[in-house]
């Protein structure tokens, strides 16, 4: 795999997810790559890793009424991440020996302004942020560690606003329990790796054994819980979880109404070996880290933990749409279809009040 | 209820084809961004004076070659825009001294092998020397002179970069040693 295909890997496919073939090597970053320490790479990355799991974490529901019956549907949805301006840039570690003025004389420029004496961290643009602002350094002394103490350069990022998530799609599976199961399988070959996304989700209709709106079946009440699985050819694994209960209320027209919260996490941790340097490279690093050729550890998670989710949904014949939003640390748009494909063993449902329903 | 499922049928054919150019429109100009990385190159060049008398000048090559960056992947160079330029001075021997050395301005050229043009890269004005000893000066280059040099330095990667000296302000303005230092800050684009 060339070096293309492993920035390709890093920068492009992070948000697609994470291999499969356990007897691979780690990744490994090519010396052009090393730019990132752990550090600076977990910071750049993690609102791309937290595009993923609220991506991972949506279309989880988007009705609690579910029909006393079996029931096969197919539903492809799309989520999309409304980028905030806190996840467009991370504070940024700097090489250790700028803390040491006798080692390094440090400063950056920013929107004209020069700051002197620049050390631990700086504010730097994560993967959808615009443009990075080197740290120029001065050497003090001849010898020493102090010879390193140079000037460094960051990664950019693409200036993102909204962002994709991985399309769900997905299989239901409707149950006489009033319970209905999603499952999701996203193989993605990448070169000598492949990602492997899985996801399940189970939410369970709950009022009727509440005597919650015992006498308007038109409203109701369910938990959810869902789990993904997440592996990348030994450079990256994750798991994630959901729980949350919601309620909805629909009206004969086919149209119905949702909103919910949920409860989310995800960890998991990635892994990526450097290229050994090449001796005749002119291009020595300030960082430590990258001078040992450390391995790129970094933690996969969220800055997401909690969503509030509003949405509607309209079904005619075998066809259903849906549509919703939600706060989030990222907040999420997401539209899909589902298509009923089979349902079998239907109960006599009882027929929505003539009164609830929306005239004109 | 047949006449429901063909309603839902048409629907939903015009929903998918809405929902997948919603996708393939926006997600491909996300995904289009998505096919370049820009990193920064740090170039560090030095210039040295010996027994030179001021104003004058001194150059330096630079051979991008020596950087893996930028050797690399040098087929995949979207753009080189050259972005911030740091100087300092590590020595300065002569009359005046360190202590009192002011020069009315230093001036950053950089030619491009094998041209005459030199394309004015930065001005240092009022250059106190003790003030520039050891301690970076920055400058972002104008846009104008990035996007020359962007141009250039994707085909001609081996280029001079020209440090002109005023006269100083004040002493002979001969220098036995005189040493200083640039750091580029080069916007690297390469396609993935």
């Amino acid at each position: 795999m060339n070096y293309h295909h492993r920035i390709a890997a890093l920068a492009v496919t992070l948000p697609l997810a994470f291999g499969w073939a356990s007897a691979q090597p780690p990744l490994e970053v090519e010396r052009e790559f090393n730019i990132f320490t752990s550090q600076s790479a977990a910071g750049y990355f993690k609102p791309v890793l937290t595009t993923l799991q609220e991506g991972f974490a949506s279309n989880i529901y988007h009705t609690a009424t579910y029909a006393p019956n079996w029931s096969i549907g197919l539903d492809l949805s799309s989520p999309w991440m409304v980028i905030p301006e806190s996840h467009k840039t991370f504070s940024a570690q700097l090489p250790d020996c700028y803390a040491d003025p006798s080692m390094a004389q440090t400063a950056d420029m920013r929107s004209g302004t020069t700051t002197r004496g620049i050390k631990g961290t700086v504010v730097q643009p994560t993967y959808y942020g615009s443009i990075a602002t080197p740290a120029f350094s001065v050497p003090q002394q001849g010898t020493g560690e102090a010879v390193f103490c140079k000037t460094v350069g960051f990664a950019e990022g693409y200036d993102i606003g909204i962002m994709p998530g991985l399309p769900n799609l997905q299989l239901i599976v409707g149950a006489p329990t009033r319970t209905e199961l999603r499952i999701r399988v996203v193989p993605v070959p990448e070169g000598e790796r492949s990602i492997l996304y899985l996801g399940f989700g189970l939410a369970q209709q709950i009022n009727q054994w509440m005597n919650l709106f015992t006498d308007d079946p038109t409203m109701a009440l369910a938990v959810s819980t869902s789990v993904h699985l997440f592996d990348w050819s030994s450079t990256a694994n994750a798991t994630g979880f959901t729980a949350g209960v919601h309620y909805s209320k629909s009206w004969g027209s086919g149209l119905s109404v949702v909103g919910g919260t949920q409860f989310e996490t995800i960890s998991g941790d990635f892994t990526a070996v450097r290229e050994p340097l090449d001796p005749s490279d002119a291009q020595v690093s300030a960082y430590e880290e990258i001078r040992r050729n450390d391995p790129i550890t970094m933690p996969f998670e969220s800055l997401n933990s909690f969503r509030v989710t509003a949405g509607g949904s309209y079904r005619a014949g075998i066809v259903e749409f849906h549509l919703d939003a939600a706060v989030a640390a990222q907040p999420v748009l997401s539209a899909g279809i589902t298509f009923w494909l089979a349902q079998w063993g239907m109960a006599e449902m009882p027929l929505p009040d003539p009164s609830s329903t929306i005239k004109p | 209820m047949n006449k429901n499922i063909i309603r839902g049928l048409l629907t939903a054919a015009i929903a998918v084809v809405a929902l997948t150019s919603s996708i393939g429109v926006g997600g491909c100009s996300v995904v289009d961004s998505l096919d370049t990385f820009t990193m920064q190159l740090p170039i560090n060049m030095e210039f040295s004076w010996r027994n030179r008398q001021a104003p004058d000048t001194t150059v330096d090559f630079v051979n991008l070659m020596d950087y893996s960056v930028y050797r690399d992947n040098m087929d995949d160079i979207q753009s080189a825009k050259l972005y911030q330029v740091g100087y300092w001075m590590d020595t300065l021997v002569g009359n005046p001294s360190i202590e009192d050395a002011e020069f009315a301005f230093v001036e950053f050229y950089i030619r491009f092998q094998g041209e005459q043009q030199q394309h004015l890269l930065g001005r240092y004005e009022n250059v106190v020397v003790k003030d520039y000893y050891k301690r970076p000066h920055i400058i972002t280059v104008p846009d104008s002179i990035a996007l020359l040099v962007s141009e250039a330095v994707r085909t001609k990667p081996q280029f001079d970069v020209i440090q002109r000296y005023s006269l100083p302000k004040n002493g002979t303005g001969f220098f036995p040693r005189l040493e200083a230092r640039v750091d580029l800050a080069i916007r690297l684009e390469v396609k993935l």
